[in-house]
């Protein structure tokens, strides 16, 4: 892990770096098997971009980013009600302007 | 490619003091959100908030604020990344809470926005790190 920490410092293969933390991270807590279909060729571009990941890993980080940003959404939207109750509503426009600049 | 958006001190201190100027933060989150984006803050922007003597009422939104922005805790890892920041940009401990802002968008994903009150101070930091981006409230 150090080895890809140096790396990343150095601004190089910041993806592998990541996928070594979630895989550190969750090597812990309990697993359990599940059986997947997977498009080959996604698997097959996964494998490349990838190559020394293990395939539970990279699933199991693309998980945890799905439930989290289902969590996100559904905390934005009752924290948004709340504000935009008291204060009106958060205004379209600059929504896609934030969304520009994010996608620059 | 993941991407992310951090927030630095002054989002947070607004969407929980409810201010009627939060409506920009709100923008950037529901952008962040439509965009698939994860919304960090590192644990030390919390600390600075937590000095101040409105404790409770950031006491009260961290409660809230859980599944909206991950809190980042200061791991080795994420140590190693604040001192590569600092180094980079030849910049002292003084400014630590801005260089948790861009490692973290380091440490997270490969590229990302970080929300702040004070984008120069944060610029200058990330000035080393194209995969950041500073955005002003």
């Amino acid at each position: 892990m150090w080895e890809l920490v140096a790396r990343a410092h150095t601004g190089y293969d910041l993806g592998m770096t990541l996928v070594s933390r979630w895989c550190g991270t969750n090597m812990t807590k309990p697993k359990r098997k599940v059986t997947l279909s997977l498009d080959s060729d996604s698997l097959e571009d996964l494998r490349k971009l990838y190559p020394d990941a293990s395939l539970s890993s990279l699933v199991e980080a693309a998980v945890i980013d799905r439930v989290a940003l289902a969590r996100q959404r559904q905390t934005l939207n009752s924290l948004r009600a709340e504000y935009e109750a008291e204060h009106g509503p958060v205004d379209e426009a600059k929504i896609r302007a934030a969304m520009a600049s994010m996608q620059r | 490619m993941s991407y992310c958006l951090v927030l630095d001190a002054e989002p947070v201190s607004r969407m929980a003091h409810n201010h009627r100027s939060a409506d920009d933060v709100y923008a950037y989150l529901e952008a962040a959100t439509r965009l698939n984006r994860r919304v960090y803050t590192p644990a030390c922007v919390m600390a600075e908030l937590f000095r101040g003597a409105h404790r409770q009422t950031i006491y009260a939104w961290y409660a809230k604020m859980q599944g909206l922005a991950e809190v980042v805790d200061t791991d080795m890892f994420l140590a190693d990344q604040v001192g590569g920041v600092l180094f980079a940009a030849g910049a002292g401990s003084d400014r630590i809470v801005d260089a948790h802002c861009v490692a973290v968008v380091n440490a997270q994903t490969t590229r990302g926005m970080v929300l702040t009150g004070d984008p120069d101070d944060v610029r200058d930091l990330a000035s080393n790190y194209p995969n950041v981006v500073v955005a002003k409230l």
